[in-house]
């Protein structure tokens, strides 16, 4: 007799190993005739064999057991139990009961040997592992070693969760019918206990009776998470899992045990219903899928109904599934799990309602089966209260901490999605790795100190813009200057008081010129703890400044000094540009803002004089590397950076909700009441930075598009605005910062439309001085003047180009998408002033005949301010 | 005369004794097949075949690409096509049988006794001058039949499916005798375990523990030793295989 012999013996009536067996030998090319008779031949051995020892064992055993002394604690228990310590019973004696007096099975010896047969044999896996482990190869990777106690931990800890489950089901199944069956339960309405509290503790009892079982479990789970096979962080999700399973199983029993005629029949209907629920959905599909297929509908089910049932209502599967390892706990915060973790929330809201529905009904017909009157409490009104209170603050403990539990879950896996979706869409996003990436400037290049010393200038500290009760650029500079055509020369008044102006600004003016020749800068930034209160005293300077050259520019022009003026348009330029890359999105408003002046600046240059071909290549790089810097990009990641870390601040308790108040104010909105009291809580930040962090994420991918493609994903993001949480909508969807970033996207599509014009217009202007006449298409600026023709920002066709009477058009379709001729051109500083979607107008740069330029001056047509 | 009646006596006395069944038998077998779970069992049991075969027919109207409408409209199926559903549905038949006879044995038999005692109706029964042998077998017995009677329910299905072909008989002798073996063997060890147990409960869920333990030991120790002694070579080497 050898090992394989009484292996094969011990086996011969195991119907998987048979399988298998066959299977195995099937390989070998037998054909099945000729194996089935001695496997079945095996087979019928072992179970005969089996048959008749139980058979004889319970024949000869029968009296003798039937007629023994009853097991009690001094005859049957084992010597400890005798000394096991019970806790009084106390004001509840019906818990104290179904607790320490019919927990579980009473043990005896075949019990005991149930048990210490399949305790130990769940571990028999983890001890061959070890064992070929240790004692075998040694080279096996420690993740390898992991995933396998995984596996085990996931079948053994499922399979035992599920006994468990059943064992909860068959307790609640046997409880009031078991009262019944030994006649107990008359008893028991002799005492004064109501209704409801025998029937919640039977509840509860059959509940928390599982001791050994849950040792059993936390065993397994002990193991797992010490050899690496279960992550610490799963099991909280795991045990909640399993609480509000067996509450519904809890309640299924308990609902037959009150209903059923017989305790055999509340077993098996309790059987039945839970088989029914946690499998019997899939029978639906058998049903379905042929009918639908009949009916030309689709063939298999949607994928979210399959998630659910497999995941939120299967529940084994939803063990095994929550039973990851720590190898995948970092999966668990991408954005790729949230498809199983729906479900499976979904799946435990449904059966916590079931359970909720089906206790309540159990109630009833237990009320309606004994009768209203045995069903009160037998006491008065004062220790009803107690027991009331006694009985509901636990309860609504419970429940407001499973809730906390499962909100404070759900809201930190958005958020955590969140986080991953920004970090795989667009790593490096947080305002410190922002601020990190930006551009280094070596300080001999920094425009920031050319500005500074604009600054210094004595003259210059009279020019904000509030000096001694007067403004500058003055009303008067303003009225006189506005709306000036660009091919026309300046009137005595206009240049009587743009002269005036400039001289009183002349030494700062002589610095400010110096940035012609510093195209970066870079300014530091102290940010504020929120964030969102950064304060940015540095671009309003430099907006001004930008204004100063453009005057300067128009002033240069006049005088017929076209290199000159180009420098100063160039000056201007850079004077937005020393703000350089601040994720911030007012800061690349300003920088839109100058941009403009200059952009403008230059067409008027252009129409004045004619620039040596240095000036206009100087001024055609200095515009293309512009053109090339995504603003709107920088400003959406400035924003969800500095709203990210307002969240942030908020959820960490950095910014106390006066703070929150002001910062709401600053926004144009009033933070709801109700959603004050939730911050309060705490319960509600995650939720609320999730969903703004998910909302801002999609606008900085929206940015990352080119301008052609934006509109229509613009418009659908601005929609979504409606869905965001309230504290995330309210802060954003005031007045000042959604229609801010709504026209910033508007602007910036025009500035990119204009400058794209002023790169190609300067290209003609450079052709013209080359030929001595205009190009016939921008084909022929190729490859000497221009590298590409840029596209129209609005419908991605090249720039349009017509040569008319008196010179040449370049220009965009603009924003109504119909292309006008060119003949109604956008003024930049429409542009600049938001109001550029002006219908039947183009964006774009005329370019005059030579002859043509500097055209007599024009009147002022508007009548000049009054003094204040 | 008088010799003749003696003799006859004596042979059906012999005949009678030892009697392996008592009145019990009857009166268990009345009572049980009187209840309603009898019929709801056999009703549920029928719709999982049902729905078992809708889902067979599912997948393999699918496989073969074969709209349902088309064969209600009197299109025509291959013949080898209709034979692989057969044998597929046929499998499925006796997976569904055989989970069924695992999962309902225990329950329908681990609680004859036990309920018996539950009931205080045992130390009555023991008080008749019932034998053990009677009571224990007639109430598994008793079981058994109205159990077997239950997958009874399934014989329609394979009858019809036979007309289809694809199906071994030998395999279906043997899908058949090990169910039936299975729920031989679980019906006796759920009395064994019902004779010990204090309440049905007890009894089911022991005879599961009990068989799941069985499975899982000797399956245990039969994957831990496959490695080691290469089982299926070693059975073919030393020729006890066909």
């Amino acid at each position: 007799v050898t090992v394989e012999n009484l292996v094969e013996w011990f086996n011969a009536g195991n119907p998987i190993s048979m399988t298998v067996q066959l299977y195995l030998d099937l390989q070998t090319g037998l054909p099945i005739d000729k194996l089935l008779p001695p496997a079945l031949a095996g087979f019928a051995a072992g179970h005969l064999l089996f048959t008749v020892v139980f058979i004889l064992w319970a024949v000869l055993r029968l009296r003798a057991v039937a007629l023994a002394p009853a097991p009690g604690l001094v005859h049957g228990a084992l010597p400890l139990t005798r000394w096991r310590w019970r806790p009084r019973v106390g004001n509840y004696p019906m818990f104290w009961k179904e607790l320490f007096t019919a927990a579980g099975f009473r043990l005896r010896r075949l019990g005991r040997i149930t048990w210490g047969v399949l305790v130990p044999a769940s571990f028999l896996p983890v001890l061959g592992m070890l064992y070929y482990e240790f004692l075998g190869s040694f080279d096996t990777p420690a993740h390898d070693v992991a995933l396998r106690m995984n596996i085990w931990v996931r079948v053994t800890g499922t399979l035992v969760a599920c006994l468990m489950l059943v064992e909860v089901a068959l307790r609640a199944a046997n409880s009031v019918r078991g009262e019944r069956d030994h006649q107990t339960l008359d008893s028991l309405l002799c005492t004064p206990l109501g209704a409801a509290r025998i029937l919640a503790a039977k509840w509860f009892g059959s509940i928390a009776g599982l001791r050994r079982a849950w040792l059993w479990l936390g065993l397994i789970g002990m193991v797992g998470i010490a050899t690496g096979g279960l992550d610490w962080q799963a099991v909280p999700a795991l045990i909640l899992v399993w609480l509000i399973l067996a509450t519904f199983f809890a309640s299924l029993g308990l609902w037959f045990s009150v209903v059923s005629a017989t305790g055999q029949r509340a077993l098996v209907a309790t059987l039945l219903s839970m088989v029914a629920v946690t499998a019997g959905h899939w029978l639906i599909w058998a049903v379905a899928l042929p009918m639908a297929a009949w009916l030309g509908g689709p063939s298999s089910a949607p994928d979210w109904l399959i998630e659910l049932q497999a995941l939120g209502l299967t529940p084994a599967v939803t063990f095994a599934w929550l039973a990851y390892p720590p190898l995948q706990a970092g999966d668990w915060a991408t954005a790729d799990w949230d498809w199983a973790l729906t479900p499976i929330r979904q799946g435990l809201v449904c059966w916590a309602l079931g359970a909720v529905l089906v206790a309540v009904s159990a109630g009833r017909r237990f009320v309606r089966a004994i009768g209203p009157k045995n069903a009160r409490e037998q006491k008065g009104w004062a220790p009803r209260l107690k027991t009331l209170f006694a009985g509901a603050v636990p309860i609504a403990l419970a429940g407001l901490f499973l809730w906390f539990l499962w909100h404070s879950d759900s809201s930190l896996d958005r958020l955590r999605i969140a986080v991953a979706e920004a970090d795989r869409l667009d790593p490096e996003w947080r305002l410190e790795e922002l601020e990190d990436r930006r551009k280094a400037i070596a300080p001999e290049r920094n425009s920031i100190f050319v500005v500074s010393a604009v600054a210094d200038e004595r003259s210059w500290q009279s020019v904000p813009r509030w000096y001694s009760g007067k403004q500058w650029p003055t009303r008067e500079m303003e009225w006189a200057l506005k709306d000036l055509a660009p091919e026309a020369r300046l009137n005595d008044i206009q240049r009587r008081v743009l002269q005036a102006g400039l001289v009183d600004v002349q030494r700062a003016l002589a610095q400010a010129r110096r940035l012609a020749d510093f195209p970066d800068g870079r300014y530091p930034i102290a940010y504020s703890k929120n964030g969102v209160n950064t304060l940015l005293p540095h671009v309003q300077r430099n907006r001004i400044l930008a204004s100063l050259l453009r005057y300067d520019a128009i002033w240069r022009a006049e005088e017929d000094a076209a290199d000159g003026a180009l420098a100063s348009c160039r000056a201007s330029l850079n004077a937005g540009r020393a703000i350089g890359d601040e994720p911030v999105m007012v800061s690349m408003l300003v920088r839109m803002a100058c941009r403009a002046l200059a952009l403008e600046a230059i067409h008027r240059v252009l129409a004045q004089g004619e620039p040596s071909e240095e000036a206009l290549a100087e001024l055609q790089r200095l515009l293309e590397r512009e053109e090339a810097e995504p603003l709107f990009l920088i400003a959406a990641r400035g924003e969800r950076a500095i709203w990210d870390r307002f969240m942030n601040a908020l959820e960490s308790g950095a910014v106390s909700h006066r703070e929150l108040v002001q910062v709401a104010a600053m926004a144009d909105c009033q933070v709801p009441l109700v959603t004050h009291a939730l911050l309060l809580t705490g319960l509600t930040v995650k939720n609320e930075r999730a969903a703004l962090l998910r909302f801002l994420t999609r606008f900085v991918e929206i940015a990352k598009l080119p301008a052609e493609e934006r509109v229509a994903p613009l418009h659908e993001w601005a929609e979504e605005h409606k869905e965001l949480p309230s504290l995330a909508r309210c802060l954003t969807g005031g007045t000042t910062w959604k229609p801010s970033l709504m026209r910033m996207a508007d602007v910036h599509a025009h500035h990119d439309a204009l400058i794209r014009c002023a790169v190609v217009t300067t290209a003609v202007e450079r052709y013209r001085r080359a030929h001595g006449r205009w190009p016939d298409t921008l084909q022929s600026l190729l490859p000497q003047f221009l590298a590409r023709v840029p596209k129209d920002p609005y419908d991605g066709q090249p720039l349009r180009y017509r040569i008319v009477s008196d010179g040449v058009v370049l220009y965009s379709i603009g924003p109504d998408g119909q292309d006008d001729g060119g003949t109604n051109l956008t003024q930049t500083r429409v542009v600049l002033r938001g109001t550029s979607s002006s219908e039947g107008s183009d964006v774009g740069f005329r370019l005059w005949n030579v002859e043509q330029r500097r055209q007599a001056p024009r009147p002022i047509l508007d009548a000049p301010p009054e003094d204040k | 005369m008088l010799q003749l009646n003696e003799s006859r006596h004596i042979f059906f006395s012999v005949l009678r004794r030892p009697k392996l069944f008592g009145p019990l038998l009857i009166y268990d077998l009345v009572r049980t097949a009187r209840r309603k779970q009898q019929i709801v069992l056999r009703c549920l049991y029928a719709a999982l075949l049902l729905g078992a075969f809708f889902f067979v027919y599912a997948v393999w109207a699918f496989n073969h690409n074969i709209p349902v409408r088309d064969l209600l409209a009197g299109g025509t199926a291959d013949p080898n096509a209709v034979a692989d559903f057969s044998e597929t549905f046929f499998l499925t038949f006796l997976g569904v049988q055989y989970l069924g006879v695992c999962f309902l044995t225990p329950i329908w038999t681990a609680g004859a006794i036990s309920e018996e005692k539950e009931s205080r109706a045992l130390e009555f029964l023991l008080a008749t001058d019932l034998r053990n042998r009677e009571i224990v077998l007639s109430l598994a017995v008793a079981r058994l039949i109205n159990l077997g009677l239950v997958f009874l329910t399934g014989l329609p299905f394979l009858m019809l499916l036979l007309l289809l072909g694809g199906i071994d008989s030998d395999l279906l002798l043997f899908g058949f005798a090990v169910t039936g073996l299975t729920m031989l063997s679980l019906t006796t060890l759920g009395i064994v375990v019902s004779v010990y147990a204090s309440s049905p409960r007890q009894a089911v869920l022991r005879t599961y523990l009990w068989a799941g333990g069985y499975l899982v030991i000797s399956g245990l120790s039969w994957l831990l030793l496959v490695p080691a002694l290469g089982w299926a070579g070693a059975r073919h080497r030393a020729g006890r295989l066909p």
